[in-house]
């Protein structure tokens, strides 16, 4: 079944074309790379599937609906940026998860806290940019979603806090979900993905099986990328 | 165990490749569990299918078995042992000759060398 | 779904308005009690009924603004990405900020009230209470019916200036600069053009007059329909233009 299908997906910023015409069908049970380099259109696209933007013109659907309430209900979404009040602690955070959303597991997202020794009782504000990037990894992949729509989830970490992310997420995806990874860093992710979409200028210019395209191209991702994008 | 991947190579041939060198040096034995496809997949940082799909492998090739509700075990008698370790040492040779053939030697020339080896 | 959200709302706000009030609260209780025992000529005293004067007469305008940020913060900056990730309708988002205002409204009275007991209990002697006290039971029902309807204008009239800052803020958020200036500006203009659709002279004349017991209707309908009118504006932007940046 197809978790995530755009046709002919058009997001205009007055002259400016963010996405041209983007066809695109994910299935479930895949972790698939939204790759492309800054601006090319993999946060427009994932602000509209998560309802933040809306289209200027075509379709996006979400296991068939178009984005609603419904579909924030199976959407779990990780945004480029910090958005977890500061002034709230974790207890209060997971409380909040659990009230809306019926998918959460506090149990999860407790022991992730724990394993990475968050004091639940802390409030955001005193804990560094990163572990509040970790936490807001933590509540989002502590949902039992049919699609995550992760934004550029290991930019400017550090690479332990890298692999702690990738492994985080790898080991909390529901296995009939669909995993979204938007990111300019391929070479990190590239181990993980099942397929690879190269976004260049608003269009997609490639979505490939990962594993095929290795063996088609001989390359890398991360190499073919480079060769792709050369400017 | 710390998993690094050559970028030239499917991961999952290089997964298989792991498994088949722990079979032969007895890490693991006959009747051995596997870990979990999703417990691998986060050790080593690769997609749970990509482990799927080197688990398979490993059962097409009669390495390894698979209970419904268990999981995955190990395997092999000795003589099937005795192959794979014949298998993957031969993969070790030729890689042997082809760089040292790189560095201009020749066959008798690599032979003779490796007969004198001493470590 | 919208009573978890007031439920939020209402904490979030809490961390920043309690400290306010118990100190408008504190203020008062020491100007007091400084009344009670005849050291208004003290130096202090000056200070301390200055800032009861400047906390009494800012916290109404507070708690506006604190609402109105909640909305603004809560919806259309960082904040909005989880707000709007949330299983809910956008109209549901809108009125839990409507009635977070009410709310904060009411807090507010309470806290003014608060203020005038601890007042009128440490100035006045018990003697004088007990007269005020019983005076309340000989005032007419008429008067009792027009604070109610007082109530209910205040109360519209707070609600229809919070949806116009709503609608406000939400067209701004279109804008990718100047946001607060732009959502001023809207404010100022509105204050303008409703100033000359209905003149305060107009409103006057259907005032409480020595007649009327009963307010003219149109004084509760101008702000209902504004409210519904700049509400409409609000849940159109939020809802089909949502623009986070």
């Amino acid at each position: 079944m197809e978790t995530l299908v755009c046709e002919g997906l058009c997001k205009d910023y007055g002259s400016i074309k963010a996405l041209n015409h983007v066809d695109l069908s994910l299935s479930e049970g895949k972790i698939v790379g939204l790759l492309g380099p800054n601006g090319s259109g993999k946060t427009t696209l994932i602000k509209m599937a998560s309802r933040l933007l809306v289209p200027s013109a075509g379709k996006i659907t979400i296991c068939g609906e178009v984005p609603s309430e419904k579909t924030k209900a199976i959407v779990s979404y990780l945004p480029d940026r910090n958005v977890l009040p500061e002034y709230m602690n974790c207890d209060e955070l997971v409380q909040m998860y659990q009230d809306f959303f019926s998918d959460f597991e506090s149990g999860r997202a407790y022991e992730m806290l724990g394993s990475l020794d968050i004091d639940p009782k802390m409030p955001l504000r005193k804990m560094s940019k990163g572990t509040r990037e970790k936490v807001q990894l933590i509540l989002t992949m502590s949902r039992r979603a049919k699609l995550y729509l992760l934004d550029e989830p290991i930019a400017g970490v550090d690479p332990a806090a890298r692999d702690y992310i990738l492994r985080t997420i790898i080991s909390n995806y529901d296995e009939n979900a669909t995993v979204l990874i938007s990111t300019h860093l391929i070479a990190d992710v590239e181990n993980v993905l099942d397929e690879a979409i190269f976004l260049k200028e608003g269009r997609i210019i490639l979505h490939e099986n990962a594993d095929e395209l290795k063996e088609k191209t001989g390359k890398s991702i991360d190499e073919y990328f480079r060769e792709v994008f050369a400017c | 165990m710390e998993w690094k991947f050559l970028d030239d190579i499917p991961i999952y041939l290089q997964i298989i490749e792991r498994i088949k060198v722990d079979i032969v040096s007895g890490r693991y034995a006959s009747g051995d569990k596997l870990p979990a496809v999703r417990d691998l997949a986060t050790e080593a940082g690769v997609n749970p299918n990509t482990v799927q799909r080197a688990f398979q492998e490993l059962e097409r090739q009669g390495l390894v078995q698979s209970e419904r509700t268990s999981g995955r075990y190990v395997s092999i008698d000795d003589e099937k042992k005795k192959e794979l370790q014949r298998d993957l040492s031969q993969d070790c040779i030729r890689k042997l000759f082809e760089d040292l053939r790189n560095l201009g030697m020749d066959d008798q020339m690599i032979k003779d060398a490796v007969g004198k080896w001493e470590e | 779904m919208l009573g978890k959200l007031i439920k939020y709302d209402f904490k979030a706000l809490a961390k920043n308005m309690f400290p306010i009030y118990a100190l408008m609260i504190a203020l008062t209780f020491a100007c007091s009690l400084m009344i009670r025992f005849n050291l208004e000529r003290s130096f202090v005293f000056g200070i301390a009924m200055f800032a009861w004067v400047v906390s009494m007469s800012s916290s109404f305008a507070i708690t506006i603004w604190m609402t109105v940020m909640r909305f603004y913060h809560g919806l259309l900056k960082n904040e909005g990405y989880l707000s709007f990730a949330l299983p809910v309708k956008t109209a549901t988002h809108i009125l839990a900020k409507a009635f977070n205002a009410l709310i904060w409204a009411v807090v507010e009275v309470i806290a003014l009230g608060i203020c005038a007991l601890i007042f009128a209990f440490t100035v006045a002697p018990l003697r004088d209470l007990m007269e005020a006290f019983k005076y309340f039971f000989t005032i007419d029902a008429d008067f009792y019916l027009m604070l109610l309807q007082m109530a209910l204008l205040g109360a519209l009239e707070l609600l229809a200036g919070d949806c116009l800052f709503f609608a406000a803020f939400s067209i701004a958020h279109l804008f990718d600069r100047h946001q607060k200036l732009i959502a001023g500006v809207f404010v100022v203009l509105m204050f303008i053009l409703r100033g000359f659709l209905f003149p305060p002279r107009f409103s006057m004349e259907f005032g409480p007059g020595s007649e009327f017991v009963l307010l003219h209707p149109l004084l509760f309908i101008i702000p209902l329909a504004l409210t519904i009118v700049y509400s409409l504006v609000t849940w159109y932007i939020l809802d089909k233009k949502l623009n986070l940046q």
